[in-house]
């Protein structure tokens, strides 16, 4: 066959799946964001308000306002964290030898753990009178012995944060390990030859090779970074205060605890058009050729 | 102070067996606490305590009424199954078409293709739910693995698109040249050099399947409920409770570790083809 | 000892009711009448319900005896339950979808204003059953009826109370405190020599805090809302919550952890011997502080009123679950046979007094709660809570409620944890707050 109609061939059923799938869906949530839709005085959608729910998130309401800011801190701080985390997890484990073998295998362990069960155990976990971590902390760390990590706002985040890092950064390593064990070991050896430190042959044989997986790595975890709901749901309920309320946390208060599905509706459009400027831009940074297609 | 090459060598070998056992205890201490959890009889479970009696007790628990995780099982294991295996070939089919054609609007489509995934899930379950119920696909496993399939596959795509991208053209113009057809060049030589990506794609799709909560939770009442949706059960009206999440979550691990074990193997070996062509 | 008693008196108790009850359907099997108010002759039989619950005692409790409804009325049930967390995203898409299955549906009284379109108003099927009220503590009653209709009968429900370690105060030779500067005081002294303190939270998560700072504003004469207005800034609410603000940060009687503390960790805390007084709903008592979790045993926990702030009588809350029937059933009439059955005076003592089955504490007939045998199966816990419940109000009945007291919680964890002045809190919440109740 020839590639012409072949590679449209190849990509016609995920695309048929996934827009097929998505249009109405999408569509849908679409429509009312720009509509009057209220659960709890009406079972459907009721009046075209064009932008009313846009113009109420971003001149009417200072706690959207907040969950902006929330969402682009944990964001940089998660995606970053996870995609540095998982690096150091693959410079250190991409090795040849059955030891480091049997040490990848639990790489799949923190990703396979149920969001759900992970949030319960980490904030458990973080109790003053009864968590592991919070005795481990306080054992290494003294000065910290009456930190109530989720009690104040900086703690809160960084533990959030962290969850969200120990659960995706093996995974990114797993993806980071199958780029660098696919660099021909020659290439390596080459650079060696001609005297380059451990260092340099990182920056200069490395990371270029490694630069597509790691690209790709950092756009999935920023698009999941800022959908990330369960921990916030699980670890501070959004506070305290607000400090940790993300978007996607509030538009579930106002979608299923205010009842305001137009509301919900716009601000997760506002998150979605957030990722399209942000992917966007991490376009023309990371395939600056035009790689990416 | 100048250490020889030598010395520099151990000590570097040193400081990397050091910084992977505390990588290790970071990522299976939290593990393995949640598992003595789930063993501990109640009267421990809110403790530190190292020292109990080990039960069964909420292992025997989670099979029982009201929360059969047993009849969950099944029904999570067909989903993220057959959710793995359409779509890992079907992603692996348009990442290599994305990666290696030119065609017009590549971009756009690439771009368009994860952009359906921006809108957080909270706001589409219910045009989802409403869309299923004309489709009389609520609470059936067609319903649950189409949607999944729908979630998973952009990711899925960038992956191995990612993955193909890192393999020089070179290999492949060459067997065309020696007359090996499209499709061929794909089975023998792409195939082979991405198994690691194809691992890491069929493992994100399997788990992302395997932990999604809210469309379960949405999308499904009694034939199709997933373990998911049993997990978030022990959220009771009288709080968490803990030790049962923690069994059912050790027992919905236990197959983790095995089918990563097969990974690990499949990892290496595909890898160490690509090297050495 | 302890239990081998309990155990056989549970047992007799058990046996003493059931001969009553097999007494009781003979006779009514002779009279050609069944109990409940049921309807004779059978003329649902066959008819398949389904049944949406949370995770409780209560309904596994319920769904244990299914069989005897089915004998009774031919009726088949099946019980659908759904985490307690996500049960309201779970009725939202039932209401959204407008489809009759499930036929039955339990949910919380203050999202009732909020869903009630969903449900049928029951009056005229309880008129004609003779089903009233009457039978539950107002604050119950309040709890389902909206706009004057009655949508569904609460099978849940719980009353606030303080529980303190007996133990601990007389040790120390203190009383127990009726408000709660005697509360604050009390606490320091325990704190000062055993190193334990209140197991009080300030978490926003799940909202709780609400509740504890709500019994301060009321017994200080303070409201929520006056005439549709947001009125949770004023000054009697402000005092409140700096008061409810300098429990942790000047007076710091709590024990550690209170910032991040939701409800459950506090009773935890009481339970794990870690807090020497708690304040919260009533089920944490028979499954958190006295559980299996913990070593407490019941000589060692009082429950009392909780303090007053202002004088001496305290205004405590209570909630409720009632089960409603779904409009767009189609057998809304064999729904009701079931509503009647499972909400029966005798299945809900069954439930409380047999022990050895399952740990449920909560009642709330008013002959149930003041019943002898109940009493003596837990303590006197229920004879306690039917004080409190007595003079008990509920959340405010508007359908942004729930959101309301999202915000409010927010407010109260964001002075505590701040140091955000409770004014200025306050004031930006009851602006917040105004706008979600005119958009409604």
């Amino acid at each position: 066959m020839r590639d012409r109609h072949l590679k449209y061939l190849l990509m016609m059923p995920a695309l048929l799946l996934v827009t097929a799938t998505v249009i109405y869906p999408l569509g849908y949530a679409g429509i009312i964001s720009f509509m009057d839709w209220r659960l709890s005085r009406s079972r459907v959608p009721t009046d075209f308000v064009f932008l009313d729910n846009f113009w109420r998130a971003f001149f009417d309401d200072p706690s959207f306002l907040n969950s902006l800011g929330v969402t682009i801190t944990f964001v940089a701080g998660s995606a970053g964290g996870a995609v540095l985390f998982g690096l150091l997890i693959a410079l250190l484990l991409a090795r040849r030898g059955r030891g480091y073998s049997i040490a990848r295998t639990v790489l799949v362990l923190p990703f396979a753990m149920s969001p759900a069960l992970q949030g319960t155990s980490f904030r458990f976990f973080l109790n003053p009178e009864f968590g592991i971590f919070d005795a481990v902390l306080d054992s290494l760390f003294p000065f910290l012995a009456h930190v109530d990590w989720l009690g104040s706002s900086g703690w809160a985040m960084t533990w959030l944060i962290l969850t969200d890092m120990w659960h995706w950064g093996p995974f990114l390593s797993l993806m980071l390990i199958g780029g660098l064990l696919s660099i021909p070991s020659d290439t390596l050896e080459a650079a060696r030859v001609d005297g380059a430190s451990t260092w340099m042959s990182f920056w200069t044989v490395v990371l270029p090779q490694l630069m597509p997986v790691l690209a790709i790595a950092f756009v999935l975890k920023t698009i999941f970074s800022f959908k990330m709901f369960d921990y916030v749901y699980l670890l501070t309920g959004g506070g305290p205060g607000e400090s940790t309320s993300t978007m996607t946390y509030y538009a579930f208060r106002m979608g299923f605890s205010a009842y305001d599905m137009g509301y919900a509706s716009a601000i997760a459009f506002v998150l979605a058009l957030l990722l399209v400027v942000v992917s966007a831009v991490y376009f023309r940074l990371l395939f600056p050729r035009g790689e990416a297609g | 102070m100048a250490l020889s090459p030598r010395r520099r060598g151990h000590v570097l070998f040193c400081l990397r067996g050091i910084a992977i056992a505390v990588l290790l205890a970071v990522l299976l201490g939290p593990i393995a606490w949640i598992f003595l959890t789930s063993i501990k009889p109640l009267s421990d479970v809110y403790t530190m305590t190292l020292f109990f009696d080990p039960t069964l007790e909420n292992f025997r628990a989670i099979f029982e009424r009201p929360f059969y995780v047993g009849d969950r099982l099944l029904n999570s294991l067909a989903i993220s199954g057959f959710t793995v295996l359409i779509g890992v070939p079907v992603a692996l089919a348009a990442a290599y078409s994305f990666s290696r054609f030119a065609m017009r609007f590549k971009k756009t489509l690439f771009f368009g293709v994860l952009a359906t995934q921006f809108v957080p899930p909270i706001v589409v379950v219910l045009p989802f739910f409403l869309m299923f119920r004309q489709l009389h696909l609520l609470d059936t496993w067609t319903g649950m693995v189409w949607i999944n399939l729908s979630i998973v596959l952009p990711f899925a795509i960038w992956m191995l698109k990612g993955f193909i991208d890192t393999i020089p053209v070179e290999m492949e113009e060459a067997a065309m040249t020696d007359g090996a057809t499209r499709l061929r060049v794909i089975r023998d030589i792409v195939l082979p050099v991405t198994i690691p990506g194809v691992f890491v794609a069929g493992i994100f799709c399997f788990i992302f399947s395997w932990n999604d909560f809210l469309y379960a939770l949405i999308l499904t009442k009694k034939e199709a409920v997933t373990l998911p949706v049993v997990l978030s059960t022990f959220y009771t009206e009288e709080g968490d409770r803990w030790e049962l999440m923690a069994a059912t979550g050790t027992f919905i691990l236990l197959p983790m570790f095995a089918i990563s074990y097969f990974v690990q193997r499949h990892f290496v070996h595909g890898a160490t083809q690509g090297s050495d062509r | 000892m302890r239990t081998t008693r309990r155990t056989l008196m549970g047992t007799l108790l058990t046996g003493a009711v059931a001969a009553g009850l097999v007494c009781g359907a003979t006779l009514a099997n002779a009279a050609d009448a069944l109990p409940y108010g049921l309807k004779p002759g059978k003329p649902y039989a066959g008819t398949k319900l389904t049944y949406l619950a949370p995770v409780a005692g209560q309904y596994e409790g319920h769904e244990a005896r299914l069989k005897e409804f089915t004998d009774l009325t031919g009726i088949e049930v099946e019980f659908e339950f759904i985490p307690f967390r996500n049960l309201l995203e779970k009725i939202l898409a039932i209401k959204v979808a407008g489809d009759g299955d499930p036929d039955l549906i339990n949910y919380k009284d203050d999202w009732g204003p909020g869903l009630k379109d969903l449900f049928v108003p029951i009056d005229d099927m309880m008129a004609a059953d003779k089903v009233t009220l009457d039978r539950y503590y107002p604050a119950h009653q309040l709890g389902v009826t909206y706009d004057g209709m009655i949508y569904g009968l609460p099978l849940r429900g719980h009353a606030q109370l303080m529980f303190y370690r007996k133990d601990l105060l007389e040790k120390h030779g203190l009383s127990v405190p009726k408000t709660w500067n005697e509360l604050a005081e009390v606490a320091s002294v325990i704190k000062d020599k055993e190193g334990i303190g209140i197991g009080m939270y300030y978490s926003p998560k799940a909202a709780q805090n609400v509740a504890v700072w709500m019994n301060i504003l009321w017994s200080n004469g303070g409201e929520l809302f006056r005439d549709g207005k947001v009125t949770f800034n004023s000054p009697e609410a402000v005092e409140a919550l700096k008061y409810y603000v300098a429990l942790e940060n000047d007076l710091k009687v709590n024990s550690e952890g209170a910032k991040s503390f939701e409800q459950y960790d506090g009773s935890l805390s009481m339970g794990a011997g870690q807090s020497a007084f708690f304040m919260g709903w009533w089920w944490h008592y028979g499954s958190r502080i006295l559980g299996k979790n913990t070593t407490l045993t019941p000589e060692q926990v009082g429950f009392a009123p909780l303090p007053a702030f202002r004088g001496d009588k305290s205004t405590t809350f209570a909630m409720s679950m009632p089960t409603a029937i779904n409009v767009n059933s189609d057998k809304q009439e064999a729904s009701w046979e079931f509503l009647k059955w499972v909400s029966n005076p005798d299945l809900e003592k069954r439930n409380v007094i047999e022990k050895e089955k399952r740990n449920v504490i909560v009642a709330l007939h008013k002959k149930n709660l003041m019943d002898e045998e109940v009493n003596a199966a837990n303590q006197g816990l229920q004879m306690a809570a039917a004080g409190s419940l007595e003079s008990s109000r509920i959340f405010p009945q508007l359908a942004v409620w729930p959101e309301v007291m999202q915000v409010l919680a927010n407010a109260i964890s964001d002075a505590v944890s701040n140091g955000a002045d409770p004014k200025e809190a306050l004031d930006a919440a009851a602006e917040q707050a105004q706008k979600l109740v005119d958009r409604g």
